[in-house]
């Protein structure tokens, strides 16, 4: 089996060099995107196995993001987990409305945050169970 | 006679000054008097000043019309046929709070004009002593005030708004550099970035535990400024105080071992329910704890206790006792005051806010209970709150009574709510428990079935029990109509998997016994069987 393939999407690009760093030590490849136009781009030209998603995005912000991915019959299936420095009111539950997986606050914990990725793998079957 | 010169020359300037400005005034002159009404009236023609003048004999008549016209000014005389005294002004600022109003008093009532100015209207005029000049000057003056102090309410407004959002944008600015911060060093802590030697180990805690400590004052800032916003949100439910306490007392036990303080706690065996938001006790409870170990030394004691006491009994009183420095007396009454800041904390350099006991005070207070301290310089502090007891003979009362006595039948409806999949999106869990708290609320009978506060654990589901004062065949009818109502709610059906059954609750007999205890009995055997459904996880048959 491939190693599983996340998106991180963030426009933070120091952050998104640390994502990189912790999740390939546990043995996933990342791709990045950077706003919210480039995020579907790269998820139809890289087919991510997983979404790490940012909320405050350039070019359409995360809810946008998570709308389009839907609409697309290719991408609608691919978890989403949701990680953001946003407040938890609000965005909380209209994350989960648009179907994420999780929802961490920055900072989040790592373990926390590498179960809930484990988790979604398993679950879209990029990992074995 | 000179003064009068005066008033009128001032009288010219505000007319030349309305003539430049060609704004007519619209005011309201509520009088019953005829005479007196056409006094005003003529005065205020007479200097040709552009007012447009309505007129209202009585109170009802002048509350019809400003609601259909607001004027700029109402002119009142306090004593109308259907309306007396202050109550008058009273009425008509109610109505309209963003007009002045201008109270007409008789020559001998100078009091009763400065009453009504107390109580909000923004002038008074004697009716004998009206001359055009000091009517129009009194109408233009207290146009303006009003004004003022309308601008003045609005630029509070914004400016709290302003404070509002500024809270939540910075915490959110501040948020991301931290977390860059957090990962980076977590990479290097857990050795992604290559090995690393004992004393680098060292100094990357420090920046660790520095970080954390700068996220934990990010969130008390947003705590304090969504409590002050009034957006603050409790949910209440029966708690298990023991379980929570066991929970931050296990949560905290790594740094009070850290810093060499033995952390323990002493609980009843059984159990102590209150009614309060468990997310927010254990939030106090934290702030009490970390706290205590903040500022008591090495080899020092902190422990947590909670109990009823005989005295107080429908109070659950929770005690954080620490041996350290204790708090001076100058400023024990200062603790809870927002931004304090104790001088001598042994942790140097380890200050908080200064929100953290503010916040606790708030939430305290706000779940029914009270918060205070106890403490002596050198010899250590206890901090004591409340919490209101849960009581299910209480709430059981108007339901199971009927007419004064015992309903026939009784009927204990269990519905579990398996965990959802994701975990650390306790939010989530608790968004999905309220909207199935709402679904059984609506499908109970209001004066009839009781829905119990849910209890029960994120990880291990989450109960939920009606008492149903109905028999069997109506418990399955109820039973059908919350299935049938969960499966439609959205967050239910697809977060988590629903049980429910029912089992028949075996009535007291009544023969001599006060209505109370038989509740009381009821209400015994009513927690043993929700106790016995929580603790075997399985259903009655």
């Amino acid at each position: 089996m491939n190693k599983p393939k996340i998106l991180i999407i963030d426009d933070d690009t120091d952050l998104r060099r640390a994502l990189h760093i912790r999740l390939r030590s546990h043995g996933y490849d990342t791709v990045f995107a950077g706003d919210g136009l480039d995020a579907i781009k790269t998820a139809l030209r890289e087919m991510p196995d997983l979404i790490l998603l940012d909320l405050g995005l350039p070019a359409g912000d995360g809810f946008v993001v998570m709308e389009r991915l839907k609409k697309n019959t290719l991408l609608s299936c691919i978890p989403v987990i949701v990680l953001t420095a946003r407040e938890l009111r609000g965005n909380l539950d209209k994350s989960l409305a648009a179907g994420c997986f999780a929802f961490f606050q920055k900072p989040a914990d790592n373990g926390d945050l590498m179960s809930a990725v484990e988790r979604a793998l398993k679950q879209s079957g990029a990992l074995l169970q | 006679m000179a003064t009068r010169q005066n008033d009128e020359l001032q009288s010219d300037e505000l007319r030349n000054h309305d003539q430049r400005n060609e704004k007519r005034t619209h005011a309201l002159l509520v009088e019953d008097n005829p005479g007196d009404a056409f006094l005003v009236q003529e005065q205020l023609s007479r200097l040709g000043s552009r007012f447009d003048v309505e007129s209202a004999e009585d109170l009802s008549a002048a509350m019809r019309s400003v609601s259909l016209h607001q004027p700029d000014v109402v002119l009142l005389d306090l004593d109308l046929p259907d309306s007396r005294g202050t109550d008058t002004v009273r009425k008509m600022i109610h109505k309209i709070p963003h007009v002045p109003v201008l109270v007409l008093t008789g020559r001998n009532d100078e009091e009763m004009g400065i009453r009504a100015v107390q109580e909000g209207a923004q002038d008074y005029i004697i009716k004998g002593s009206l001359d055009g000049g000091r009517l129009i000057r009194a109408i233009k003056y207290a146009i303006e005030r009003q004004n003022l102090l309308h601008a003045l309410h609005q630029s509070r407004e914004q400016q709290l708004h302003f404070k509002d959002q500024l809270l939540s944008h910075v915490s959110h600015e501040l948020r991301s550099p931290l977390t860059c911060i957090h990962q980076f060093v977590t990479i290097l802590l857990d050795g992604l970035a290559g090995p690393l030697a004992t004393e680098q180990r060292d100094c990357l805690d420090t920046v660790l535990k520095s970080a954390n400590q700068l996220r934990s004052m990010i969130n008390d800032l947003l705590e304090t400024a969504t409590i002050e916003a009034g957006k603050l949100k409790l949910e209440f439910r029966c708690v298990v105080m023991n379980d929570l306490i066991k929970q931050a007392g296990e949560m905290l036990q790594a740094t009070a071992t850290a810093k060499g303080i033995t952390l323990s706690w002493n609980l009843t065996t059984e159990p102590l329910l209150v009614h309060a938001d468990p997310h927010r006790v254990l939030q106090v409870l934290i702030n009490l704890i970390e706290n205590a170990l903040k500022f008591t030394p090495q080899e020092g004691r902190v422990t947590v206790k909670a109990e009823i006491r005989d005295y107080d009994a429908g109070f659950v009183l929770v005690t954080v006792k620490d041996t350290g420095c204790g708090i001076t007396d100058q400023a024990k009454p200062l603790v809870f005051e927002r931004l304090f800041q104790e001088e001598n904390a042994t942790d140097k350099a380890r200050k908080g806010l200064g929100l953290g006991l503010s916040i606790c005070q708030d939430l305290v207070t706000r779940q029914g209970g009270r918060i205070w301290v106890e403490s002596e310089v050198g010899r250590g502090s206890t901090f004591f709150f409340t919490l209101p007891v849960f009581s299910l003979s209480q709430l059981l009362l108007p339901i199971v009574s009927d007419h004064g006595a015992i309903r026939d039948s009784i009927s204990l409806i269990t519905a579990k709510l398996a965990p959802i999949p994701i975990t650390s999106a306790l939010e989530a869990w608790a968004n999905t428990r309220r909207q199935f708290l709402d679904v059984m609320q609506r499908c109970i009978l209001p004066d009839k079935d009781l829905l119990l506060p849910s209890m029960g654990h994120p990880e291990m589901g989450e109960f939920f029990f009606v008492v149903a004062g109905t028999d069997a065949s109506g418990a399955e009818v109820l039973l059908k109509r919350i299935r049938e109502q969960t499966m439609r709610c959205s967050a239910v059906s697809a977060n988590s998997v629903l049980n429910v059954s029912s089992q028949p609750v075996e009535v007291p007999s009544s023969s001599g016994q006060a209505l109370e205890d038989q509740v009381g009995a009821m209400a015994r055997r009513i927690l043993q069987a929700t106790s016995k459904a929580m603790n075997k996880g399985e259903f009655f048959k």
